[in-house]
């Protein structure tokens, strides 16, 4: 995903959904776009925020510890 | 920094501060840089070593772990596990950022001594899904933490 503005040379750091206002139509749907942080403030009145996008799910493994290792570590 | 057991948990067995199978353990997320101090005074949960994750789907205190020890020997290892009655944990529709630890801690004993500290070797963040932590040992299936000795 990528800035709208800036076309991916900012990250996205909060990914939200954009609409843009200016293009609202009642014969189409309105598009979205997606903004980077710095762009949010910058694209404040043409845009307004529709939701949050999903992202996929995180999983990550843990191993068993062991109480003794060296240092402390498994 | 890796994943590591805190030395001020030792204490804690020591003393039989922490009794497994009656105490309930649970699972926080921590964000920031990952703790490393080993033996600080402050590794428990609320202590300055940690900083829980916020965010949407995630309260505060984490996940409850059911955990149960028990004896276990394979491959001529002789060990004393303890491990968790399910493979994984998780918070769904989450929203949250910047996660770069879990951590395990004694919810009952006072303090709440952390056992475990598992570095995820980067942050991880997930917005409107589930985030999820195996404990993938099989040694016994899910095992959490253990002594071991070799003869």
């Amino acid at each position: 995903m990528t800035c709208h503005i800036c076309e991916g040379r900012e990250t996205i750091e909060s990914a939200v959904r954009y609409q843009l206002i200016a293009e609202q139509s009642p014969d189409k749907p309105p598009p979205f776009v997606a903004l980077c942080k710095s762009h949010c403030s910058e694209a404040e009145g043409a845009y307004r925020e529709i939701k949050r996008l999903q992202t996929g799910p995180v999983t990550i493994n843990l191993p068993g510890l062991r109480i003794g290792g060296a240092v402390g570590r498994s | 920094m890796a994943s590591y057991i805190p030395t001020q948990c030792l204490a804690g067995f020591n003393t039989a501060a922490i009794h497994v199978g009656s105490d309930t353990f649970k699972l926080a997320l921590g964000t920031g840089t990952v703790p490393s101090t080993y033996d600080s005074a402050n590794e428990y949960y609320g202590g300055s070593d940690f900083t829980e994750a916020t965010g949407t789907g995630y309260t505060a205190g984490g996940n409850t772990v059911t955990l149960a020890g028990a004896q276990y020997t394979t491959g001529g290892v002789h060990q004393y596990a303890t491990a968790a009655s399910a493979l994984s944990s998780s918070w769904a529709a989450a929203t949250l950022t910047n996660v770069t630890y879990a951590y395990l801690y004694d919810a009952t004993a006072s303090p709440k001594y952390a056992i475990c500290v598992w570095d995820f070797g980067g942050a991880q963040s997930v917005t409107a899904n589930t985030f999820a932590v195996n404990f993938t040992d099989t040694n016994p299936n899910y095992r959490v933490w253990y002594w071991s000795v070799s003869p």
